[in-house]
């Protein structure tokens, strides 16, 4: 008999996926924003229910509210067109051949690390008590936590380093191309000294 | 529900009645979610009764006694409104929006306890770090209603909420943190006992504990957009700000939102400056004792913390008629220059004073 906790973890984790491919499907980037966010409040809820408190309140605080904002604004202060998701899956695999490879790799790698850690028993015990109990010691509550901190650093020692790379390369892409949408001719003349120094601006 | 076994509304329903933790905790949800509702009612009657006087005039009269029943009536004729959305909205975001800032009004509610012996939701050991993590989707919630009105007041006011909001988080934050250093811990349970036992933070800490509660308290005001701090709505320039396109319940909803979000400023205050439910600002050592069985009789806290927030409501009344809208350079000025760097010191003096001059503590 699958016990209420459970349940609430299936319907919750769907709801994460549903709003994954919800985030890859919608066209405008506004509107993948916000199922971004309500996929990040999702996750909290996960943290709560594995009776990680602390966690939970940090990817509320600093992922739905502070990451989410901070993209939101992203969105709405630059230029950028509706994006037209492709109508046939062919289509989609020519379009975005490179991404997705590169999204399959760490996505199995990641897979393979978060089946690891749910099919542990640590796991199982930091997610089998009630609802809303705080009885549990801190020990007890932060298993989970612990035990896939542990996979994650040893086991996939080398995912992470990757990711962060693939992350900041993300970034630095991100605002390279957000500097070359200026028009140089548009900028003060003290941006053009910074962005063109050869040709000096009278001033 | 409540971890300590002890306490009386626990043993009511789990240790007599035989009920099961979920059950109680749904009830003990219901039981402070009617009080916050009912409140929803009169503090806003109040606020208009106190600012009518104020302007000189008399307030709503009409409908009940004294006006009484004029905020139920306004309700129902909004609940009763057709429901209109701008065209070209966003469908979904339009809902959300509204979604995501009357729920997490209403969750904000969980871990505040309204007594040492009574009634509290959700006694999450986080309990501070819960009521600020669920406030922290406001402000997107803001900047998607703003942009999914398709209206350039809602967006202009959406950007202006969103960054009042992340201005006046930090320092709110920043004053709170020398109360939770000297406590150790986050819940509001015990940083109310501590109080209990020690005195009241406002008095304490050389007047660090004044400037901290008044630095909470004025950043209290510009999160929950309230007068002098309303510039996201500033009704000359933006007619409604991010509240612009919402009309009929949505616009209720979100009224209901502005209240709860003072009820939550308000009680905030209470918990972490000036000793939520307790009645005597000073160490129980130096109290009579039938003063010290009067704080501890439930019944009494819950009417002093019901108190309190009124004394608050009223102040944010007399704010409201009193004074005029800061411009946007000035409010932004005043949290990240003055507002920030004086919650800092106020923090160093707080742990200062508790580890190297503890011996010069007031009371």
């Amino acid at each position: 008999m699958i016990s209420f906790v459970e349940a609430l973890f299936l319907v919750i984790s769907f709801f994460i996926v549903f709003c994954i491919i919800m985030t890859l499907l919608v066209p405008k980037t506004m509107q993948a924003a916000y199922w971004l966010i309500l996929m990040l409040t999702g996750v909290a809820v996960l943290f709560l229910l594995a009776n990680s408190e602390i966690i939970f309140a940090f990817q509320i605080s600093i992922y739905a509210g502070g990451i989410s904002v901070l993209l939101l604004f992203a969105a709405l202060l630059t230029q950028h067109e509706e994006y037209e998701f492709p109508r046939s899956i062919l289509g989609f695999i020519k379009v975005t051949a490179s991404q997705l490879a590169i999204f399959l790799i760490i996505g199995i790698n990641l897979l393979i690390l978060i089946l690891t850690s749910v099919m542990s028993s640590d796991f199982r015990k930091g997610t089998s008590s009630q609802l809303g109990d705080t009885t549990l010691t801190v020990e007890e509550s932060f298993f989970m936590t612990e035990n896939f901190s542990v996979t994650l650093w040893r086991d996939f020692g080398m995912v992470i380093p990757f990711l962060a790379f693939l992350l900041l390369t993300a970034l630095l892409g991100s605002v390279k191309l957000v500097i070359r949408e200026w028009e140089i001719e548009d900028l003060s003349d003290v941006m053009k000294n910074r962005y063109n120094p050869t040709q000096e601006v009278q001033q | 529900m409540a971890s300590d076994p002890g306490l009386p509304f626990e043993e009511l329903f789990i240790g007599r009645l035989k009920l099961e933790p979920w059950m109680a905790i749904a009830i003990g949800s219901i039981i402070a979610g009617s009080y916050i509702m009912i409140n929803q009612i009169i503090a806003p009657w109040i606020e208009r009764k106190v600012m009518a006087r104020m302007q000189g005039r008399r307030g709503p009269v009409h409908v009940g006694k004294w006006g009484f029943l004029q905020i139920p009536a306004d309700l129902l004729k909004m609940i009763g409104k057709e429901d209109t959305r701008p065209e070209g909205a966003d469908k979904f975001g339009f809902s959300l929006a509204i979604f995501l800032t009357g729920t997490t009004a209403i969750l904000s509610f969980a871990p505040l306890p309204w007594g040492s012996k009574g009634l509290i939701p959700g006694n999450f050991s986080i309990g501070i770090l819960y009521v600020f993590a669920v406030f922290s989707i406001f402000p997107p919630a803001m900047l998607v209603g703003g942009w999914a009105s398709n209206s350039k007041y809602s967006l202009i006011g959406g950007f202006r909420s969103a960054g009042q909001l992340i201005a006046y988080e930090i320092p709110m934050f920043v004053s709170i943190l020398g109360v939770i250093a000297v406590v150790g811990s986050f819940s509001l349970v015990e940083i109310t006992n501590y109080q209990m036992n020690n005195g009241w933070f406002i008095g304490k800490y050389y007047g660090a504990g004044l400037i901290a509660g008044l630095i909470f308290f004025i950043s209290g005001v510009a999160e929950t957009e309230r007068v002098p701090f309303d510039i996201p709505e500033a009704e000359a320039e933006l007619v409604m700000g991010p509240r612009t396109e919402f009309s009929g319940w949505r616009y209720a909803l979100l009224m209901m939102t502005e209240y709860l979000h003072l009820f939550i400023n308000s009680l905030l205050f209470l918990y972490l400056f000036v000793g939520g439910y307790d009645i005597w600002p000073v160490r129980v050592n130096n109290s009579p004792s039938f003063i010290n069985d009067f704080r501890m009789n439930p019944f009494v806290q819950f009417l002093a913390i019901t108190l309190k927030v009124y004394v608050l409501v009223f102040v944010a009344a007399w704010m409201r008629s009193a004074l005029a809208r800061l411009r946007i350079d000035q409010l932004l000025s005043l949290g990240w220059k003055y507002m920030l760097p004086v919650s800092i010191l106020t923090l160093v003096v707080f742990l200062g004073s508790k580890d190297v001059f503890g011996f010069l503590i007031f009371w």
